[in-house]
């Protein structure tokens, strides 16, 4: 039969991961690579990593699945029908969407759509996002 | 002789002139292609079958998903009869790459248009690179193209799994064929695997399972694939996808023992994955045809393929022009034209002189006149082809008479052609003009593929230039061109191997701080001819006073997904999905998905037209 996943790494040691999600000269004005540029210089205590996670969902979570984080935040920006500039913070326990919208999500991941929403679909279609607190 | 429409003839020399006597060799009145059905006459027919026939259905599909979400298409179907009358695919999108590369330094280009796909992620970077270097005069060392091949075989190694299991693969997974042909998952759950020693499923039925999106083994082993392959383009150029080490004269990358031994040991572990993949889409192929011989017609149409040739010969490519037919035919994969399944040409001037692009049909103004009337060679070049073109959108309310989509419709020889990786496998078969290797054997029938022992013992897989060509072909060209590039990545790991015991390290034709000095300042065209995952690529330029003045890129998605033309011939996807006939089962028309249909469409490709960045709801793309 087929090979299992070719990867399962131990735990990292990465208590949380912090990833900002954007893309150079788009229309999110890159959000979230500022972000991490910004958070980089900072001292955020042991066990925090600060990551460009703009590269693709599926990449995203294979990059998930290696750390393993106890706790992920992501940083982007995306139109939500508020005032633009407007700072929102959602918790983000699963996602209630059919295996048919999932599948989707990760349809359009790997045809190139990077977004904040559409990673955490795949992440969590694919099982990668850190267990609920 | 291989043009057919255009009035080109060829000296002894191979050299072309347009043929005399002719006062407007180009104009679309007066070169024709020979179209067995008007659109009128098309029109006529759909609307006396709607009058007789209240089973006629429209559908209008925007997005096709799993596709990338920038093509829809709408087609006129015959439920009663289970056929489609009619289909038209339009790219929704904007791109605009060729106007934001206007006026820009040329090096510019290359991370511009890599942007151009977000499924692959390298090919455009190359191409542009080859355009440019052309237009610059420099040759990148051998091991700067041995780079290059590396990386774009790993590209191909991330594209082809991931279009198999994620993208095409869905449609042959147990919950499709459940829904919409219950017979054949019936059949499935008793038809015994031919390539069970290979691939380890027992019957259909445990295949279609493993297909199934989220939970299926396939699918998921394909995602872990297309991770090994994206390690092995990063451990070349640093980054995937938009690598940013990809320079005009060759690659800006640092290429050690330690890098081609982690790349090795990455490479290794495909062989057997690359049999599997093969042993399956072959089984796949073959139930539905025992099943019903119908789905050969399932998006059948004629052999014409076109591509442009992949991977160089490190000692054979110059990067100029002049030379482009004999370093072009030293290819892994041969460029050339075939025209219902004859190879009719594999010269690179004969390619790009064939082909010219047509807006009738599209969002865009036709320009007028053109820059040039010959390649720099002095073979005959139409005011439509891509050195003349010039991208002016011009947006208006869609209407299928006028103008409906954004996708272009490019033609050679005025012939309706295909791009696709399995188009490599065509021409190169046929061609049998590969360099000498230890892998790879073109027979002018078939590809005999020699795959190196892994858990498996070594091997030897032939693909058979098909007799029918249709959706199922091309899944199971698509997975021996897998292993065809992995091929091509041992063959070109050797040479790395072989250039660094030599002691030929340099990657680039010239240090960085010398590029500037290389951008000629007067009027000079490029052009990249290159491949991307579903198969011919180019991108044409001009170069004055040091900045791009023109940049016209044409993607495999352009051709396949492309609108009627001046003659009203439509392009391959349309004329794939008429050809296609309805097999699921329609007894209550609420539940028709069109699954042949979409099988039709993805099998070929997907849109390689991704959108950038753009919050969700503000639609799927930014136009800049």
């Amino acid at each position: 039969m087929p090979a299992g996943p070719i990867t399962e790494a131990p735990r990292s040691g990465v208590d949380v991961l912090v990833g900002g999600v954007g893309q150079l000269y788009q229309g999110d004005l890159d959000l979230g690579r500022h972000a991490i540029e910004a958070l980089a210089g900072e001292d955020l205590g042991r066990g925090v990593r600060v990551e460009d996670l703009h590269y693709g969902a599926v990449a995203v979570v294979q990059r998930l699945q290696e750390l393993r984080p106890a706790a992920l935040i992501l940083v982007g920006a995306a139109q939500r029908g508020r005032a633009p500039g407007s700072v929102h913070r959602r918790s983000i326990e699963g996602v209630d969407l059919p295996p048919s919208e999932l599948q989707r999500a990760v349809g359009e991941a790997v045809t190139g759509y990077v977004t904040v929403d559409l990673l955490i679909e795949v992440a969590f279609a694919l099982e990668a996002l850190p267990p609920a607190p | 002789m291989c043009f057919k429409n255009l009035p080109i003839d060829f000296d002894e020399a191979g050299n072309a002139t347009l043929r005399g006597g002719i006062p407007d060799p180009y104009d679309v009145t007066i070169t024709k292609p020979d179209v067995d059905k008007s659109e009128a006459e098309r029109e006529a027919q759909i609307r006396e079958l709607v009058a007789r026939n209240g089973h006629i259905k429209e559908m209008n599909m925007d997005p096709v998903t799993r596709i990338a979400g920038a093509m829809a298409l709408s087609v006129t179907a015959d439920l009663e009869e289970g056929r489609y009358l009619d289909a038209r695919s339009q790219a929704p999108l904007f791109r605009g790459y060729e106007v934001i590369a206007m006026g820009r330094d040329p090096r510019d280009a290359i991370f511009i248009t890599s942007r151009a796909c977000g499924v692959c992620g390298g090919v455009h970077a190359h191409c542009s690179a080859y355009a440019i270097e052309m237009a610059m005069g420099l040759a990148p060392p051998a091991m700067g193209t041995v780079a290059r091949n590396l990386g774009e075989a790993a590209e191909m190694g991330y594209d082809n799994p991931l279009h198999l299991y994620l993208l095409a693969g869905p449609d042959y997974s147990e919950p499709v064929v459940k829904a919409t042909t219950p017979h054949l998952w019936q059949k499935a759950q008793s038809w015994s695997c031919p390539g069970v020693s290979n691939h380890g499923f027992r019957t259909m039925s445990e295949l279609m399972t493993a297909l199934t999106p989220l939970t299926g083994d396939l699918y998921r082993e394909g995602l872990d694939f297309t991770r090994l392959a994206r390690e092995q383009f990063v451990l070349l150029h640093g980054k995937y996808p938009h690598p940013q080490t990809i320079v005009p004269g060759g690659v800006s990358s640092t290429i050690t023992l330690q890098t081609l031994n982690e790349f090795h040991s990455r490479l290794s572990k495909i062989f057997d994955y690359a049999q599997r993949m093969v042993a399956i889409w072959d089984d796949l192929t073959e139930f539905f045809y025992e099943a019903d011989e119908r789905y050969k017609l399932v998006g059948s149409r004629p052999m014409n393929f076109i591509d442009t040739g992949f991977w160089d010969d490190p000692y054979a490519y110059d990067a100029t022009y002049e030379n482009c037919n004999a370093w072009g035919e030293r290819r892994w994969a041969t460029p050339g034209v075939m025209i219902d399944g004859e190879l009719v040409t594999t010269r690179l001037t004969d390619v790009s002189c064939g082909f010219e692009e047509f807006v009738d049909h599209s969002f865009y103004e036709q320009w007028s006149g053109g820059r040039h009337q010959t390649d720099p060679l002095g073979n005959p070049i139409s005011p439509y082809h891509p050195w003349n073109k010039q991208t002016l959108p011009k947006p208006g309310p869609k209407s299928w008479k006028e103008k409906y989509t954004w996708s272009t419709a490019p033609r050679w020889d005025r012939q309706v052609v295909e791009a696709g990786a399995y188009a490599r496998l065509f021409i190169t078969a046929r061609a049998r003009k590969q360099p000498a290797n230890d892998f790879i054997e073109a027979t002018g029938h078939s590809l005999r593929m020699r795959v190196p022992k892994g858990l498996t013992p070594e091997a030897e897989l032939e693909w058979h230039v098909p007799d029918t060509w249709n959706a199922f072909e091309r899944n199971r060209g698509r997975a021996y061109h897998y292993l065809f590039s992995q091929l091509v990545s041992l063959a070109s790991l050797m040479d790395a191997y072989d250039l660094m015991r030599k002691g030929e390290n340099r990657v680039a034709a010239v240090p960085a701080d010398e590029l500037p000095k290389r951008i000629p300042k007067e009027p000079t065209p490029g052009v990249g001819f290159w491949g991307a995952g579903r198969g011919f690529l180019t991108h044409f330029l001009e170069l004055d006073q040091g900045v791009i003045d023109n940049y016209q890129i044409i993607t495999p998605s352009t051709i396949n997904a492309s609108p009627r033309d001046p003659w009203e011939q439509p392009g391959p996807y349309d004329e794939s999905v008429r050809n296609t006939p309805m097999l699921e089962d329609i007894s209550d028309p609420s539940k028709f998905t069109s699954i042949d249909m979409l099988r039709a469409v993805r099998c070929s490709t997907r849109a390689c037209r991704a959108p950038r960045t753009c919050p969700r709801g503000a639609g799927r793309s930014c136009a800049r």
